[in-house]
């Protein structure tokens, strides 16, 4: 069984680097990336993927759909993202019901209730503070438990 | 001044010559000015540019300024005082003269002010200026002259790397997305191809242009956004087809382009956007390939998984594929064949990619070596006799086990 991965975040080609090649060496995660909000949005409509982790950081991309986000001064493009795909857009995301969704940013989790609630309702277990110290290793086996997770 | 000066003799000629050469001189050092400009702060190729889209206000003032100089020397030279009546010649002739002396002094210190402040942003101000008359042309008539498109290449050649080429991006992204947004049935593929190829794209390829990693990711953003734009904005339209093909080149110059300045994480950044998009094994091999030439392997090993997962998903034994799976397929096993040449830790990965992306085919050997013969097939057509000569090679080591 192979993961098909879609992870976004913006520091992917910069202090993520190794956390990425990793990701392409694992026979079992078949890896794909965005770097912003808009990118991601486009790649999740477009096709199915097993896993979502998503940065909750992340700037918004070219796309008009973000300006009222962007009007106030908004900086988690990740949440919109989440937001827009599971709340008023979810209609163009059918295809992502089976889909796991985690988190993987730098903010710590208190700060972050809106996540669990209406509509995006992220299980705890799949939110996981970044830090330097983070191995691929343990980032690799959230991964399979995002996977493993149930709604 | 004036009631300083108000005695008969006042306008006297001397007075007037001194005006008159206060004027000249501080018409010429005013016109001096942007010439010391064009030669301190516009590189050499943008200077036409310049002055035809920024420059007109030098020549309108140049043209008021001299007017206002005429008609001192014209108050002065020719008994102007005697056509006005007696009552008010003693103080509106002076006053005339004083006007257009002032004037031309305020006129030339504004000009002055404007120069120096405008020459902060030059490249910013030339950038905008392009993209705005495209888009005013194009709503008045509907197409985006060629001198426009000629400034905007002339742009991407010229520009400094970093945040100027940034800049100048950003207006071709904001020309690009008014041109995606006009409904489909009037949408100009044909012309955004054409922005994308000749200013995007060239930017950050065209040998001796100055250009930076977050130029080359800023490129690929707009590229990969209009592939996105127009896959979710277009129904059942071939012309897109046109826009496809284009962004996977661009994106695939970029790519080698960013290969031969080392610039790695470019390279991958052209992968991943390559991968997104349909039928773009082509463009994900050449990036690989061209990786290992160089010395690389990580672009490789990353378009080994991309295209490995389409390969997976779309070959089986006994089952007919696309003619599209079928040429991923190609270039995926010329890929894995030469990371296969390299040896050592790469030969692990490579029979390692072979083991579970073709788990499908562990009991069909013969419809497997068909698909090898197949591969070597494709590459001999087009002469590629190294990927050729790796697929054989690897076809031996696992079919002679």
């Amino acid at each position: 069984m192979t993961i098909k991965l879609l992870w976004i975040d913006d520091n992917l080609f910069h202090d993520l680097t190794e956390k990425r090649m990793a990701l392409y060496m694992q026979d079992d995660i078949e890896p794909h990336f965005a770097l912003d909000a808009t990118e991601a949005f486009y790649r999740l409509r477009n096709e199915p993927f097993d896993v979502v982790i998503v940065d909750l950081r992340l700037p918004p991309g070219p796309d008009d759909m973000w300006n009222t986000y962007r009007e106030n001064n908004f900086q988690k493009f990740g949440y919109a993202l989440l937001n827009a795909i599971m709340g008023p857009q979810k209609d163009q995301f059918e295809h992502l019901r089976e889909t796991r969704f985690g988190v993987f940013t730098i903010e710590a989790q208190e700060e972050n209730p809106e996540l669990f609630d209406d509509p995006i309702l992220l299980a705890e277990d799949n939110f996981k503070v970044k830090t330097h110290a983070y191995h691929e290793n343990a980032f690799i086996e959230f991964i399979r438990h995002v996977y493993k997770s149930l709604h | 001044m004036m009631l300083l000066f108000n005695t008969k003799e006042w306008l006297d000629p001397e007075w007037l010559a001194t005006a008159a050469g206060i004027a000249i001189t501080f018409v010429v050092f005013i016109m001096g000015v942007p010439s010391l400009i064009f030669q301190t702060f516009i590189a050499g190729g943008l200077r036409d540019v310049y002055n035809e889209r920024l420059g007109s206000g030098w020549a309108r003032l140049f043209v008021i300024q001299v007017v206002l100089i005429v008609v001192i020397f014209l108050l002065s030279n020719v008994g102007f005082d005697r056509s006005v009546s007696e009552e008010h010649s003693g103080w509106l002739v002076p006053l005339f003269v004083l006007a257009a002396l002032i004037l031309v002094l305020i006129l030339g210190l504004r000009s002055l002010i404007k120069n120096f402040r405008s020459s902060r942003n030059i490249e910013q101000q030339l950038s905008e200026k392009i993209a705005n008359d495209a888009i005013r042309h194009f709503e008045t008539h509907k197409t985006v002259p060629q001198k426009d498109l000629e400034d905007l290449g002339i742009l991407a050649r010229e520009l400094r790397s970093g945040r100027a080429k940034n800049i100048f991006l950003e207006q071709c992204e904001k020309l690009v997305e008014y041109l995606l947004n006009i409904p489909q049935e009037h949408r100009d593929t044909k012309l955004i191809g054409k922005i994308l190829n000749d200013a995007v794209s060239l930017s950050v390829t065209y040998d001796g242009a100055q250009f930076n990693n977050e130029n080359m990711r800023k490129a690929l953003d707009i590229l990969s956004f209009t592939y996105n734009y127009i896959l979710h904005h277009t129904t059942g339209d071939s012309s897109s087809s046109y826009l496809n093909t284009t962004i996977g080149n661009c994106m695939k110059e970029i790519g080698i382009k960013a290969m031969h300045k080392d610039d790695l994480l470019a390279v991958m950044d052209a992968v991943e956007k390559l991968s997104a998009m349909e039928a773009t094994s082509k463009e994900m091999f050449v990036l690989g390939n061209d990786a290992l030439q160089q010395g690389h392997v990580q672009p490789a090993v990353a378009v080994i998984k991309k295209l490995g997962g389409k390969v997976r998903s779309s070959i089986a034994p006994d089952q007919a594929a696309k003619e599209e799976d079928q040429r991923t397929f190609y270039f995926w096993l010329g890929l894995v064949s030469k990371i296969h040449q390299l040896g050592g830790a790469a030969q692990d990965f490579a029979r390692r990619r072979l083991q579970t992306t073709l788990a499908s085919f562990d009991d069909a050997h013969e419809a497997l070596q068909a698909l090898f013969k197949e591969t070597q097939q494709h590459f001999y057509q087009v002469a590629d006799f190294d990927t050729v000569d790796a697929v054989r090679e690897l076809e031996g080591f696992i079919f002679s086990r």
